[in-house]
């Protein structure tokens, strides 16, 4: 029984190390995480055929009640209720069998009434979507394992936390890029160093396996952050340049810089994308969205974890499930190829 | 005090149209300097209402530009702003005072203008002589709060302000306009004003007037309707009464005309002489009756005309032979001529009653002087004229005289009997015949009566001379 619980928890520890590390292994080159992912993975089956003759049958969770997940959203109308209605059909298809219960937050709802809730399911573990649920539970003084989806949250300024940042991943950013404009070579991105280097530090990682110089300049605002973007946008080279306009409206006020950054770039042939669905509409190349249904499966996945280990915060990750809407007509005026057009769920014109 | 105060009240009256108008005029000019005055506030807001919006939208439109910090494109996008009309200075400017772009004469440096202190919203800073001076600040936007999956909402913030100055030079041109205008309408306003109330007030007299007369009118109509029922209750009680006594009277003249015959076989001189006495005055008495029985009848209406052939000639001599013992007796010389047709269509009771009666009066009140009677008959008119040298009518009178029961008043009245009726009966008759009859005469000259008959007279008569000698005027030459 001890050795089964030890090997286990060194399996764990192999598999937390796994997806924790995409930070530190940004610090590496691909071809270096690509040969020890190789040993690390023949060790994690190894010991994990070791642990599952080990231990007993309860602690396989094959016998074991599953843990009660209770998830908390807001109560929003559409199109946001679509969205968190997608994200709990893939949450309620990972949890099949512990058969989650929920409850939909009105705007002014007291953490008394979410403490109860909870008392009263007996809930183990908790998923909170959104602003509104994950803050009224963080102030509720729950001390429940908790995990955060549906929000743009970074492991700067929650260190503590576990949960899937709506933060799209840098990697599967510079993939989507190179997949639609195979001709860029350089992306400019402004971040704001107390929330946003953990992504830079991974985007820094990430873009020379996709032969991208990442330029990134630091902004305390969305005045600063503007101004950085527009001296961008003014010295961009046509067709090479690449404009990143991420989640981060602390430093981006899309309302006031889009439209400049749009009109500069469709003159000057710079290529803009964007973690924004809406600024495809507006005139970005393409836009990321996040696949809804994916993001509750992952969150289901990192709370089935999180509940095995109930004291241990399993971090925070960006978001790899996504989806991209691209423009048409941005995608006609720059050159590139349109013959694809059909894979894309979304499409503006 | 009040007798001073009754003293100078005509001359206040007589002040009160001029104070009217000045009033009128005083009140219409101020009315519509008040509205000058009016529209020009209202135009002067309206004015910085537009400038306000004007700063607004700039502010909102370099918005872009301005975060991005790139000097052309808000160099262009102050440029269109600069054209509106009235704009005379432009400026964009940071927090810290910086000046990112700016066009045109400042009116003031923008830390003079405002102290440090930016509105948060579109103001008037500051009113000079010649220009308004706006600010605006130019915000970011804060993050969407209703977005549910923002960990971070992003207050909205002022990062710049923009600068307009607006000449007033169309709100000057505006006040030189609307105050002349305003004036001359006022005056004209005024004197229509004035003249509508005083072609009110004259139509109120006249109102008044008229409902004065309408008033007098009906009064007139009731008195006259009252004489002319008692007028009607007084025929019908004379024509009762004489009536009565006509036939009495028949009685007595019959009787007295027997008597008389009877006596001169009885030489009774005395009895003789009484009863003559008494024939006469029966006789006097019946034409008395039958003169008042024709007044009553013509003014009860119920006198017709018949008319037929008649030998005026015949007529007029058997009238003159009727008069001659008058006319003889008070010393009367008669001339008599007849010209024309004898035979004419007349009624001939009425005209031997018309020449019997002028010719009465004329020997009745001629003492040994001359009587003319001149007739002529022509093939439409039949023209009588009686003429005498006789005490002659005074000229006062001579529109008397035609009335029942009046009698020329002269100082020996007395000595001329007679009822007062024949004038009126005759000029009755000649209106009846639709004819008329004049009187010239001058006092202790004579007199001289017209009568003029239109031929042939015809059996309907004249119905205005209904009502007799009351409703007639005669005709004096």
């Amino acid at each position: 029984m001890a050795l089964g619980n030890f090997c286990v928890s060194i399996a764990i520890t192999v598999v937390d190390e796994n997806t924790e590390t995409f930070a530190q292994a940004s610090r590496g080159a691909r071809r270096v995480r690509r040969r020890s992912g190789r040993i690390r993975g023949i060790t994690r089956i190894a010991l994990l055929l070791v642990a599952y003759f080990c231990v007993p049958l309860t602690a396989r969770g094959v016998t074991g009640p599953p843990p009660q997940v209770c998830i908390l959203y807001p109560e929003v109308g559409e199109p946001y209720a679509r969205i968190t209605n997608e994200i709990l059909a893939g949450i309620e298809e990972r949890l099949d069998a512990s058969k989650p219960c929920t409850f939909a937050l009105p705007d002014k709802v007291g953490t008394e009434v979410v403490r109860g809730w909870l008392s009263r399911h007996s809930a183990d573990l908790v998923i909170t979507l959104g602003r509104l649920a994950t803050q009224v539970f963080e102030m509720s003084g729950s001390r429940l394992p908790h995990v955060i989806g549906a929000l743009d949250i970074s492991p700067e300024t929650r260190p503590n936390a576990s949960g899937i940042s709506l933060a799209v991943d840098p990697r599967v950013m510079f993939e989507h890029l190179k997949k639609i404009a195979p001709r860029v070579k350089r992306v400019f991105l402004v971040s704001e160093p107390g929330h946003d280097r953990w992504l830079v530090e991974h985007a820094m990682y990430e873009a020379p396996a996709y032969e991208l110089e990442l330029r990134v300049e630091p902004a305390a605002n969305a005045m600063e952050g503007a101004e950085r973007y527009g001296q961008f946008v003014r010295t961009a080279e046509p067709h090479s340049d690449a404009i990143w306009v991420t989640l981060n409206n602390a430093i981006i006020d899309d309302q006031s810089l889009l439209p400049y950054l749009i009109e500069q770039a469709w003159y000057r042939k710079i290529i803009v994308v964007s973690n924004t669905l809406e600024h495809a509409r507006w005139g970005v190349l393409f836009a990321t969205y996040p696949n809804n249904r994916a993001l509750g499966l992952r969150l289901a996945e990192m709370a089935l974890r999180l509940a095995e280990h109930p004291g241990k915060a399993l971090g925070i990750r960006p978001l790899e499930d996504i989806k991209v809407a691209p423009n048409h007509r941005i995608m006609n005026h720059l050159g590139l190829p349109v013959g694809k057009v059909g894979m894309f769920e979304i499409l503006y014109d | 005090m009040l007798g001073h105060l009754r003293f100078q009240l005509p001359r206040i009256r007589a002040l009160l149209p001029e104070a009217r108008v000045s009033g009128i005029t005083a009140v219409s000019l101020a009315a519509f300097l008040s509205l000058s005055w009016f529209m020009y506030g209202e135009f002067r807001h309206l004015l910085i209402d537009q400038g306000l919006q004007l700063a607004e939208q700039f502010a909102y439109t370099s918005r872009n530009v301005f975060v991005v910090n790139d000097p052309a494109a808000i160099k262009q996008t102050a440029s269109v702003f600069r054209r509106f009309p009235g704009v005379r200075y432009i400026a964009v400017v940071d927090k810290d005072f910086r000046v990112r772009y700016e066009d045109g004469a400042p009116s003031a440096r923008p830390q003079q203008r405002f102290g440090g202190q930016w509105p948060a919203h579109a103001t008037l800073a500051a009113e000079g002589e010649q220009r308004w001076y706006f600010i605006a600040p130019i915000r970011i936007s804060g993050t969407d709060s209703g977005s549910p999956y923002r960990d971070r909402i992003r207050p909205q913030a002022v990062v710049g302000h923009v600068l307009l100055d607006v000449d007033k030079k169309r709100l000057r041109r505006l006040a030189l306009v609307l105050v002349p205008i305003n004036v001359v309408i006022g005056i004209a306003l005024s004197f229509l004003l004035i003249t509508w109330a005083k072609k009110e007030t004259l139509r109120a007299h006249a109102n008044a007037l008229e409902s004065e007369v309408r008033i007098r009118t009906q009064e007139a109509l009731a008195a006259r309707d009252a004489a002319l029922t008692a007028d009607r209750h007084k025929s019908e009680f004379l024509g009762t009464v004489t009536h009565e006594m006509r036939t009495p009277l028949h009685g007595i003249i019959g009787y007295t005309q027997l008597a008389l015959e009877n006596l001169p076989y009885k030489d009774d001189k005395l009895n003789e002489t009484k009863l003559k006495i008494v024939l006469k005055n029966a006789v006097q008495l019946l034409g008395l009756i039958n003169n008042i029985l024709d007044t009553t009848a013509l003014e009860a209406g119920k006198m017709d005309v018949s008319p037929e052939p008649v030998n005026l000639q015949e007529l007029v001599e058997s009238a003159i032979e009727t008069v001659r013992p008058l006319i003889l007796k008070n010393g009367n010389q008669l001339d008599y001529k007849f010209a024309g047709n004898e035979v004419a269509v007349v009624d001939r009771t009425k005209l031997q009653q018309i020449l019997l009666n002028l010719l009465t009066n004329a020997a009745k009140f001629t003492n040994g002087g001359r009587i003319s009677l001149q007739a002529e008959s022509a093939a439409t008119q039949l023209c009588i004229e009686v003429s005498d040298s006789g005490i002659g009518i005074p000229d006062e009178q001579q529109v008397l005289i035609f009335q029942p029961f009046r009698k020329v008043e002269i100082d020996n009245a007395h000595h001329y009997q007679g009822t007062g009726l024949g004038l009126a009966i005759s000029q009755a008759f000649c209106h009846l015949m639709g004819g008329k009859i004049t009187v010239r005469s001058r006092v202790n000259a004579g007199s001289t009566f017209i009568v003029t008959i239109p031929l042939p007279v015809r059996a309907e008569g004249y119905r205005h001379a209904e009502g007799g000698a009351h409703a007639s005027k005669p005709t004096t030459d």
